[in-house]
C-alpha cells in the first residue's frame, strides 16, 4: 500500500505548506522545506521530489502565487506567497484536520 | 482546478515555464549544497548529498508538468509524432488501411450528400411543414389524380375555413419570341399569390401582386433562377423587359432564388390570366375541365392537418350534392392532402435509403478489415509495447497512443474519401438530375463534411477500440525469442470479424443481385415496338401560331415529307403519345354501342391517341385483325378507330371487335373498330394499358407530337440533319429533342440503372474487401503456426491434409458467416419489395448465386494461404524456434 501513504502525506503536505507560507510570507521552496523541518523538529522530512510537484499544483489551483526574487544569498529565486483563496483553503483544511486528528485521537484512547 | 489564465501561460509559454522549473530546482539544490558545506562537507560532497536528498530531479520535474495541466496535449503531439513515424515504417499498411477507408467513407460521404440534398434539407420554402397539395381523386374513373377545374379551385378557396391561401398551378409549353431564336419554355402558370403562399423572395424584381391573376390584366413574368442564369447570363437588367408569348407582350417583373424544379421544372412563370387555356371562357365555367394540376395551400395559424383534411374532404362533399352531373357516384370522389416535401421525393426515398444502408455496411467491413490490420499489426509490436510499459507508460497511454493512430489513418482515410465523394457527386449529380427533382441541391456543404467528420471519427474509434492491449505481457515473456505472445481471445476476435464482414456481404449481394435481377427483366420485357432502328422528334407546336387543323397538319406533313427525303429512311409516321415515356395521364369516357350504362356506373376510359397512316408499321407495331389507317381516313369519311388487344380483350374477350361501334359523345358519332393491333408498352414497369388509335387526318390535328422516322442505318446518324430539316420548315419553331427510341426506352430505364450499378458497386467493394480479410486473417494464422504446420508435416501429414486443414479454418468461418448473412438478407431484403421489378425478394436464383459467388471467391482467398502452408519445410519449421 505504497501509494496510500504517500497519498495521505500528500494533502498533508499541502495543508503544511499552506500553514508555513501564512506564518511567514513570502518563502522559497528551500526556505519552505527548512522551516517545516524546523518546526517538525526534524520529524518531518520534505521529499524535494515531493515538495515542487505540490507547490506547482497549488500555484494551478490559484491557492498560492508565485514571483521571481532574489534569495537572502543573491541567487535568483521563486518565491511563494499565499493568495486569498489560499487563506480561505487553510482555514477550511485545519479545520477539517483538527477534526480529523481528534475523531483519530479519540479511537485511540478509548477502544 | 486550473485558472484559465495559468493554464494558457504554462500552455504557450512552455520554453519560459521549463527554463524557469529548472532554474528553481537548481536554486534548491545550490540552498541545499551550501547548507551542507556550512554543515562542513567539501564542495564535490555537499552536492552529491544535496541530489541524494533530492532524489530524481527529472521525475520530480515530470510531477510539476503534471501539475500545469498541459500533460494531455503533450501527448497527443508526442503520440501524433509517435504514430507519423510508426506509420512511415509501415508504408504498406498505412496504404491498404488509408485506401480501404478512403472507398468505405468516400461512399458514404457521396451517398449522403445525394440523401440530404434530396431529402433531408429544408425546402425553399418559408415554414415548408405548412404547406400541403389539395389532391382530388376519383378512384372509381380510373383516372391516378383528377387534378382542379378553375370552379373547384375557386371553390375551394372561398369555403375552406383551415387555409390561409391557396394557389392554383399548372404548367405549359410556351414559345418566347424575342431572343435571337425562339425558345420553348416550361411556363409554371400560378395564382398571383403563389410565391406569398411558399415564402419565396424574389432575388430581382418582385413577384406577382394581388390582381395579377384577373382576367384582362397585363401579362407578366418571373423567371427562375435556373433559366435566367442560362438565357440571360444572370444578367439583373431583364427585368423590365418585355418578350412576346402567345401574340402577346410579357414584361419580365422579376427573378426567382433558385427553387426545388417541382411540380414542373419550370422556366418561367405567368399568373393565370397570362395562360390562353386558362382564360379561355370555356375554362372559367366548366366544372370538369380539370386544367389545375396542383392546389398549394398553406395551413392556417392553429389548424392542424387533420383538421384541414377534414375540412377539404367536407366541401368535397359539399360540391358532389350541389352538382351530381359532374360527379357521378360510381367515380368515389375524395380529397386528400399531402405535405409538400413528400410530393417531392415519392418513389427516390426508398432506393436511396436503400443506398444509403448499402454504403454503410460497405464502411463497416471495411473497418472490420482495418482492424484486423491493425491486430496483425499490433502482435508483431508486441515487444515494442512491452517495452514501453516497462518504461513506465500505462496502460492508458498505450491504449491513448494506439487510438491517436487510427484516428490519425481514419482522418487521413477520411480526406482521400472526401475527395473521392467530390468527383463521385459530380457525377451522381449530372445523372440523378434526370429523374430527382432537387439533384440541384445536391453539394458537398457543411452538413456533409460534418457527416464525412464524424464518420471518419467514428471509424477509427471502431477500428481502434477493438483492439485489446497485450493481456499480461511481461517483458520478460515478449522479449524472450520466438514467443508468439498471443492470447487465444485476439484470434478469436479475428475469427468473429471474419464472420462478421461476410454476414454483412451477404445482404449487401443479395440486395445487389435483386436490384440486377430487376433490371434484367425490364431489359427484357419486350416493348412491342421496334427500338433499334427509329429515330424520334418531338415538337411542341406554338399554339399561337398554329391555330387549326390545317396550319398543323400542314406542318407535319411538310416535316414527314422533308424527312422521307434523308437518305436511309424506310418511313415517317407521325404520333401524339409517344410510348415508353411514362402512362397517358389524359383518358376520356366511351360507352360501346349496345351496351348501354346503367345511371351512376362510370363507363370505360380511354385516352385516344392520334397517329398517321404509316404509324404501326414504323414502330414495328403488328396488326392483329382488320386494317390499318389509310389516307382516306378522313374527317369526312366514316369515323374510325384501332384498338390494342388489351382493350379488345377487356370488352371482346370473345368476339372479333372489328365492326363494332363506340362513342364519346353520347352516341352523337359513333366509331368504327376497323383493326385491332398487338400491345405496347406506355411504361416499361407496367402491363400494357387500353389503347385506342384516332386517325391524324380525321383529328384536330398534333400539337405537341413526335415524328419518327424508320431507318436503314443507325437512328443516331441521322439524328442532326433530322433536326436540321425540321428546322427549315420553320425557323420559328424549336424541335425539343431528337433521340432514337433505344434512347427512349434507356432513360426509362436510368434510375434503376444508377441505383443497380452502385448497389453492385458497393457489392462488389464488400466482397473484394471481405475476401481479402479472410485470405488476411488466415495467411496470419498460417505464419503463426508455421512450426506446428512443420511438427504434423514431419510425423506424415500430407500436403493435402496441411491444405485442407487450413482451407477447412477459413471455410468454417465461411460457412457461419452465410448462414447468419443469408438469414439477414431474408429479412434485409423485403426492404426492397418496393423497388424491385418482377423479382420477389426471396428470389432463390440471386440467394443460391450469391452463396456460391461468395464461397467461391472466400475458397480463392483461402487457396494463397492455404498453399503457403503446404510450402513449409518441416526441417526449417522446426529450427526456426
Amino acid at each position: 500500500m505504497p501509494d496510500y501513504k504517500s497519498e495521505l502525506f500528500q494533502g498533508t503536505l499541502d495543508l503544511l505548506i499552506l500553514r508555513v507560507l501564512a506564518a511567514g510570507g513570502a518563502m522559497h521552496g528551500w526556505g519552505i522545506a527548512q522551516r517545516i523541518q524546523l518546526l517538525s523538529r526534524d520529524v518531518l522530512v520534505v521529499n524535494q521530489g515531493s515538495l515542487y510537484p505540490a507547490l506547482h499544483r497549488l500555484e494551478a489551483q490559484a491557492l498560492i502565487a508565485a514571483e521571481w526574487g532574489v534569495s537572502e544569498n543573491n541567487r535568483q529565486a521563486k518565491f511563494y506567497e499565499l493568495t486569498r483563496k489560499g487563506h480561505r483553503q487553510l482555514a477550511d483544511e485545519t479545520a477539517y484536520w483538527e477534526r480529523f486528528t481528534s475523531a483519530v485521537g479519540l479511537v485511540l484512547k478509548n477502544s | 482546478m486550473k485558472s484559465l489564465p495559468h493554464l494558457l501561460h504554462r500552455l504557450f509559454r512552455r520554453d519560459t515555464a521549463e527554463t524557469e522549473l529548472a532554474k528553481e530546482m537548481e536554486h534548491h539544490l545550490a540552498m541545499e549544497t551550501e547548507a551542507n558545506v556550512r554543515a562542513g562537507m567539501s564542495a564535490d560532497e555537499a552536492r552529491l548529498a544535496a541530489l541524494r536528498t533530492f532524489g530524481g530531479v527529472a521525475q520530480a520535474q515530470e510531477e510539476c508538468r503534471d501539475a500545469w495541466g498541459v500533460r494531455f496535449l503533450d501527448n497527443l503531439r508526442q503520440d501524433l509524432g509517435y504514430a507519423r513515424r510508426g506509420l512511415r515504417h509501415n508504408p504498406g499498411y498505412a496504404a491498404v488501411v488509408v485506401l480501404t477507408l478512403a472507398l468505405g467513407i468516400g461512399a458514404n460521404t457521396a451517398i449522403f450528400s445525394v440523401v440530404h440534398g434530396v431529402l433531408l434539407r429544408p425546402l425553399a420554402y418559408a415554414d415548408p411543414d405548412r404547406v400541403v397539395l389539395v389532391n382530388q381523386s376519383a378512384p372509381g374513373s380510373g383516372q391516378a389524380s383528377l387534378g382542379f377545374s378553375v370552379p373547384e379551385f375557386m371553390d375551394y378557396r372561398e369555403r375552406n375555413r383551415t387555409f390561409s391561401a391557396l394557389s392554383e398551378y399548372h404548367s405549359m409549353w410556351f414559345i418566347l419570341l424575342g431572343r435571337p431564336e425562339p425558345v420553348r419554355v416550361q411556363t409554371g402558370v400560378v395564382s398571383d399569390n403563389f410565391f406569398d403562399l411558399l415564402g419565396v423572395q424574389p432575388l430581382h424584381g418582385r413577384t406577382f401582386t394581388a390582381g395579377e391573376d384577373r382576367i384582362g390584366a397585363a401579362p407578366v413574368l418571373v423567371l427562375s433562377y435556373e433559366f435566367w442564369r442560362s438565357e440571360f447570363g444572370g444578367d439583373p437588367g431583364v427585368v423590365g423587359r418585355v418578350f412576346e408569348m402567345n401574340n402577346k407582350p410579357h414584361t419580365v417583373v422579376g427573378v426567382l432564388p433558385p427553387l426545388p424544379a417541382f411540380p414542373n421544372a419550370s422556366q418561367v412563370y405567368m399568373p393565370a390570366s397570362a395562360c390562353p387555356f386558362r382564360a379561355a371562357p370555356n375554362t372559367l365555367t366548366n366544372r370538369t375541365g380539370r386544367i389545375v394540376s396542383h392546389v398549394f395551400a398553406r395551413l392556417r395559424d392553429g389548424a392542424t392537418m387533420t383538421q384541414a383534411g377534414e375540412d377539404s374532404r367536407r366541401i368535397g362533399a359539399e360540391l358532389c350534392g350541389e352538382f351530381p352531373a359532374s360527379y357521378p357516384i360510381s367515380d368515389r370522389h375524395t380529397v386528400d392532402l399531402e405535405p409538400v416535401d413528400h410530393a417531392f421525393t415519392g418513389e427516390a426515398r426508398t432506393p436511396l435509403y436503400v443506398l444509403l444502408a448499402t454504403s454503410g455496411f460497405v464502411l463497416l467491413i471495411a473497418c472490420a478489415n482495418v482492424a484486423n490490420l491493425s491486430l496483425a499489426r499490433l502482435v508483431r509490436r508486441d515487444r515494442e509495447l512491452a517495452v514501453r510499459t516497462a518504461m513506465g507508460a500505462g496502460r492508458g497511454r498505450i491504449f491513448r497512443q494506439l487510438l491517436t493512430e487510427n484516428l490519425l489513418l481514419a482522418g487521413v482515410g477520411g480526406l482521400a474519401g472526401l475527395a473521392l465523394a467530390a468527383v463521385a457527386v459530380q457525377l451522381l449529380v449530372r445523372y440523378a438530375s434526370q429523374f430527382l427533382p432537387r439533384a440541384g441541391e445536391i453539394t458537398i456543404n457543411a452538413p456533409v463534411l460534418l457527416f464525412a467528420l464524424v464518420v471518419s471519427v467514428l471509424t477509427g474509434l471502431i477500428f481502434g477500440s477493438r483492439v485489446p492491449l497485450p493481456d499480461g505481457i511481461t517483458l520478460a515473456n515478449a522479449l524472450k525469442d520466438g514467443s508468439r505472445g498471443t492470447g487465444a481471445g485476439r484470434s478469436r476476435l479475428r475469427a468473429t470479424l471474419v464472420v462478421g464482414q461476410v454476414a454483412i456481404s451477404v445482404p449487401l449481394l443479395v440486395c445487389a443481385g435483386l436490384s440486377l435481377r430487376s433490371l434484367q427483366a425490364l431489359y427484357a420485357v419486350d416493348p412491342g415496338l421496334e427500338t433499334n432502328r427509329v429515330l424520334s422528334a418531338k415538337v411542341s407546336l406554338n399554339w399561337s401560331r398554329y391555330k387549326d387543323f390545317a396550319t398543323r397538319y400542314g406542318y407535319w406533313e411538310r416535316g414527314m415529307q422533308e424527312a422521307a427525303k434523308l437518305s436511309g429512311v424506310q418511313a415517317v409516321a407521325l404520333t401524339g403519345f409517344e410510348p415508353l415515356n411514362g402512362l397517358a395521364n389524359f383518358s376520356l369516357p366511351f360507352q360501346i354501342e349496345g351496351r348501354p350504362l346503367a345511371p351512376g356506373v362510370a363507363g370505360p376510359r380511354v385516352g385516344p391517341i392520334i397517329v398517321s397512316e404509316d404509324y404501326f408499321q414504323v414502330i414495328g407495331q403488328p396488326l392483329l385483325r382488320g386494317r390499318a389507317f389509310l389516307s382516306t381516313d378522313t374527317a369526312q369519311a366514316l369515323p374510325v378507330a384501332i384498338i390494342n388487344q388489351t382493350l379488345a380483350q377487356r370488352h371482346w374477350p370473345d368476339e372479333d371487335p372489328v365492326g363494332r361501334r363506340l362513342t364519346f359523345d353520347n352516341g352523337k358519332s359513333w366509331r368504327t373498330i376497323v383493326g385491332v393491333v398487338a400491345d405496347t408498352r406506355q411504361q416499361l414497369d407496367q402491363a400494357p394499358v387500353d389503347e385506342l388509335y384516332s386517325p391524324l387526318r380525321a383529328s384536330g390535328g398534333v400539337l405537341a407530337g413526335s415524328l419518327l422516322v424508320r431507318t436503314t442505318q443507325p437512328p443516331e446518324l441521322l439524328s442532326r440533319q433530322l433536326r436540321a430539316a425540321m428546322l427549315t420548315l420553320d425557323p420559328q419553331q424549336p424541335v425539343t429533342r431528337v433521340e432514337s427510341m433505344l434512347e427512349v426506352r434507356d432513360k426509362a430505364i436510368a434510375p434503376r440503372r444508377l441505383v443497380t450499378t452502385l448497389l453492385g458497386l458497393f457489392a462488389l467493394l464488400a466482397l473484394g474487401i471481405t475476401a481479402a480479410g479472410i485470405g488476411g486473417v488466415l495467411a496470419f494464422s498460417v505464419s503463426q503456426r508455421t512450426q506446428e504446420i512443420g511438427i504434423r508435416m514431419a510425423l506424415g501429414a500430407s500436403r493435402a491434409d496441411v491444405l485442407w486443414m487450413v482451407l477447412r479454418q477459413g471455410l468454417k468461418l465461411v460457412v457461419l458467416g452465410l448462414a447468419v448473412g443469408t438469414l439477414a438478407a431474408y429479412y434485409l431484403s423485403q426492404l426492397m419489395a418496393g423497388v424491385l421489378y418482377a423479382v420477389p425478394t426471396t428470389d432463390p436464383l440471386t440467394f443460391g448465386a450469391v452463396g456460391l459467388v461468395l464461397l467461391a471467391v472466400a475458397t480463392l482467398a483461402c487457396l494463397l494461404p492455404a498453399r503457403r502452408a503446404t510450402a513449409v519445410s518441416p526441417v526449417a519449421a522446426l529450427r526456426s524456434t
